[in-house]
C-alpha cells in the first residue's frame, strides 16, 4: 500500500512526499482498519437496539430490523430484490410478515447475506 | 488461466487500475502521474444531493470513469469502454472472451458485497481490474488491497450490478491496441494540467471548484440553524469521511496532486513544478488540519464554531484560486514545446 505523508519541513530539496509501506506494516494498518469497522459496527448495533425491543413487542416483524443492522433501506432492498417498495413496508408489519412465501423469503436473505431462518428470528 | 499482471497497490482505486493496465502494455506510469493527466482533480459540493448516509455528496474528483477517458486521450492509446448492460450474462460473457483473448479488464464495481474488505457502504464508483479464470473463480487486481484475491462468478456478478445512486450497470473497459512504449509526455502533462485549471478556476457555477469551495463555507456558517446540532454533526462527518477516508490520499488528492507536480518537474526537467508542488503540499496541510477540526468538533473536544470553520475555508479558497492562477499563467508563458 501507498501511503502518502509529507516529511517534518526539513530540506525542501529531495523531498520525499511518497513513502512506501508493505509487509509487515500494510498488515497492522489494515488489521486497525478492520477493527475500526467492527467497532463501528457493533456502535451501530447498539443505537438500533429500540427497534429490536419493538420487534420482540411484536409491533414490528423482523425483516425491520435485519434492515437496520445492514445497513440497507427500503429504496436499496427494492431495487435488489425486485419487489416494489409499497409491499416492502407491508411486511415490516408482522400478521403480512408471517404469511410469507419461501420464496419472496429467499430473496430477502439471498440480499440481506443471511439464511431465512436467521430472517425470521431476531 | 491468469495472465502475467503485476499488481501494485495504490492509494486510489481507478487511478491505480489504470496505472497497472499501462504497466502491462509496457508504458510505466506511476499512480500519481495518471491522477494528474487524467485530470482527476476536483470540487463539487452539489447543494440538491441529501447528506444523510450518502457519500456522493462532496467530491474531490472528476465523475468515476473520468480519469481513464482523460488519461488515455491525453496519453493517445486507443480503448473500448461498455458503459452499461441491460443483461447480466451477457456482461460476464463479454469479460470471458476478453480474458481468453489476453486483454485484462477494468469494471466498476459496488464497494457493499465485496469480501475481502470490512467496509460496509452503498459506494458505487469502485474500480477493479478482472486479471484472470479458472472453472467459476476469477482472479482480481483491486489496486486499494496489498495482494491479489479471488471472487466467485456469482459474487464478481452481484458486485457488477450492485444498485444504487451512481450504479455501475455492469461497465467495463479495455485497451484496444498495443500502444507505442514511449508516449508524447509533454503534451499529456499539459493537456491534464490545463483540463484541471479549467475545471478548478473557470467554471462558471457555483457549485463547482472554488467557488464550490465558497460556497460550502457560506452553508456551513448556516449549518446549525438550518439542520439543528445533531445533523449539523453528520454534516461534518460526510465532509470529512469523504475528504480522508476513501482513497484519497490524505487532504481531498492535494498530497497526491503535488506528487505529480513533483515527478513532472523530473521528467520535464522543468524545476519551478517544484515550487508548486510544495505549494500544493502546504495547501493540503490547511485541508488536513480543517479536517482535524471537524473530527475535533464531531468529537466535542477543544471545539472550534463554525464561523471559525466556515473561515478556513475562506482561506484554503484564497490559496487555491492564487496557485492556480499562477499555475495557468505559467504553462501559457514557459510550457511551449
Amino acid at each position: 500500500m501507498r501511503l502518502i505523508i509529507k516529511e517534518s519541513n526539513s530540506n525542501n530539496e529531495g523531498q520525499q512526499l511518497y513513502l512506501h509501506y508493505d509487509g509487515k506494516e500494510w498488515v497492522e494498518k489494515w488489521e486497525k482498519k478492520v477493527i475500526a469497522f467492527s467497532m463501528e459496527m457493533e456502535n451501530h448495533l447498539q443505537e438500533i437496539e429500540p427497534i429490536r425491543n419493538q420487534v420482540l413487542a411484536g409491533q414490528l416483524s423482523p425483516l425491520a430490523y435485519h434492515i437496520e443492522a445492514k445497513i440497507f433501506n427500503i429504496k436499496l432492498l427494492s431495487s435488489y430484490t425486485g419487489i416494489s417498495k409499497r409491499h416492502i413496508k407491508k411486511h415490516l408489519i408482522p400478521k403480512n410478515f408471517n404469511q410469507l412465501d419461501e420464496e419472496t423469503l429467499k430473496k430477502y436473505a439471498a440480499t440481506l447475506g443471511i439464511s431465512v431462518e436467521e430472517l425470521k428470528t431476531v | 488461466m491468469t495472465l502475467n499482471f503485476e499488481h501494485r497497490s495504490a492509494a486510489h482505486c481507478e487511478a491505480g487500475v489504470v496505472s497497472n493496465l499501462l504497466n502491462f502494455y509496457g508504458i510505466q506510469l506511476s499512480e500519481p502521474m495518471i491522477f494528474g493527466i487524467g485530470a482527476g482533480l476536483y470540487f463539487i459540493n452539489m447543494p440538491f444531493v441529501p447528506f444523510k448516509g450518502n457519500m456522493s455528496k462532496f467530491s474531490f474528483r472528476t465523475l468515476p470513469g473520468g480519469i481513464f477517458v482523460h488519461a488515455m486521450k491525453n496519453l493517445q492509446v486507443k480503448v473500448s469502454m461498455k458503459k452499461r448492460f441491460f443483461n447480466e450474462e451477457k456482461a460476464m460473457k463479454e469479460v470471458d472472451n476478453l480474458l481468453a483473448q489476453g486483454i485484462p479488464v477494468g469494471n466498476g464495481v459496488g464497494l457493499y458485497f465485496l469480501p475481502y474488505t470490512p467496509i460496509r457502504i452503498h459506494f458505487n464508483a469502485h474500480h477493479l481490474c478482472v486479471v484472470g479464470k479458472e472453472g467459476y473463480e476469477y482472479t482480481i487486481s483491486d489496486p486499494t488491497v496489498s495482494t491479489i484475491q479471488k471472487l466467485s462468478y456469482d459474487t464478481l456478478k452481484k458486485v457488477r450490478f450492485s444498485k444504487g445512486m451512481f450504479a455501475p450497470k455492469g461497465k467495463m473497459y479495455w485497451v484496444k491496441e498495443k500502444p507505442s512504449s514511449s508516449p508524447d509526455l509533454h503534451t499529456a502533462i499539459m493537456n491534464g494540467l490545463k483540463t484541471t485549471c479549467k475545471n478548478m478556476i473557470g467554471t462558471p457555477i457555483f457549485a463547482i471548484g472554488i467557488r464550490g469551495i465558497v460556497s460550502l463555507s457560506r452553508q456551513i456558517r448556516k449549518l446549525e440553524a438550518r439542520y439543528g446540532e445533531q445533523d449539523a454533526l453528520i454534516f461534518l462527518a460526510t465532509l470529512l469521511q469523504s475528504m480522508e477516508e476513501f482513497g484519497t490520499g490524505g487532504a481531498g488528492f492535494r498530497f497526491l496532486y503535488s506528487a505529480f507536480l513533483y515527478e513532472t518537474a523530473e521528467i520535464l526537467n522543468k524545476p519551478e513544478f517544484k515550487d508548486f508542488a510544495t505549494e500544493m503540499n502546504n495547501i493540503g496541510d490547511l485541508w488536513r488540519q480543517f479536517a482535524l477540526e471537524c473530527g475535533r468538533k464531531f468529537k466535542k473536544r477543544n471545539e472550534e464554531s463554525y464561523d471559525q470553520l466556515a473561515d478556513r475555508l475562506l482561506e484554503i479558497s484564497a490559496k487555491e484560486k492564487e496557485f492556480f492562477v499562477a499555475l495557468r499563467k505559467y504553462i501559457k508563458t514557459a510550457c511551449k514545446k
